[in-house]
């Protein structure tokens, strides 16, 4: 904390800054204390999919399920041409519990390309495992856990 | 490496701590969390 404390004295406006912040609160397991600082970060950088899915993630992990699928729907363009707005289409379908819809989303090349991230694996894994995939999710949380998570 | 996020923090994570697997795998992540923190220290 004294880090980012540091980066936001040198560079109050830049959104990295709060996404690291709601990130340090994420892994925390502060989930609530993540909400401000990763809303933040898109809101600056409204363009940016790596904080559209985050601000779809944290507000799932807060029990504000309906308001992330909302904006997904309404700010996230499907098909996905990238692997942070594919995660949040992932969300999207996990949130309706639309098995169908994750199955044509999980191609291989979806599959190839997340797996190379740990972080994007347990994601996954943590994904499945609320939707009750329970060996999907042990076979992603596995991978992570390889790949150094 | 974040052993207290698997092992307690992750709600979502709920449906799969009580299986056999996840024990296991998070016996290994333990070991390298308890590693990590002693090079830190």
């Amino acid at each position: 904390m004294a880090i980012i404390n540091r980066c936001i004295k040198i560079d109050p406006i830049n959104p990295m800054i709060d996404s690291v912040l709601g990130w340090n609160h994420f892994y925390n397991g502060k989930f609530e204390l993540a909400v401000n600082p990763l809303l933040t970060a898109c809101n600056l950088t409204p363009e940016s999919r790596m904080n559209k899915f985050w601000k779809s993630l944290i507000l799932f992990y807060n029990n504000r399920a309906d308001e992330s699928y909302e904006f997904i729907c309404k700010f996230v363009e499907e098909p996905a041409r990238d692997s942070w707005t594919q995660l949040t289409i992932f969300l999207k379908y996990i949130i309706k519990g639309d098995k169908d819809k994750l199955g044509l989303l999980l191609t291989p090349d979806f599959v190839k390309a997340h797996r190379l991230d740990p972080q994007n694996s347990y994601l996954i894994a943590a994904l499945y495992s609320y939707l009750g995939e329970k060996e999907k999710s042990l076979e992603w949380l596995d991978h992570a856990v390889e790949g150094g998570l | 490496m974040n052993y207290p996020f698997l092992n307690e923090y992750d709600p979502l994570l709920e449906n799969i701590r009580g299986e056999k697997r996840f024990k296991l795998t998070l016996n290994k992540v333990k070991d390298r969390w308890i590693s990590l923190r002693h090079i830190v220290a």
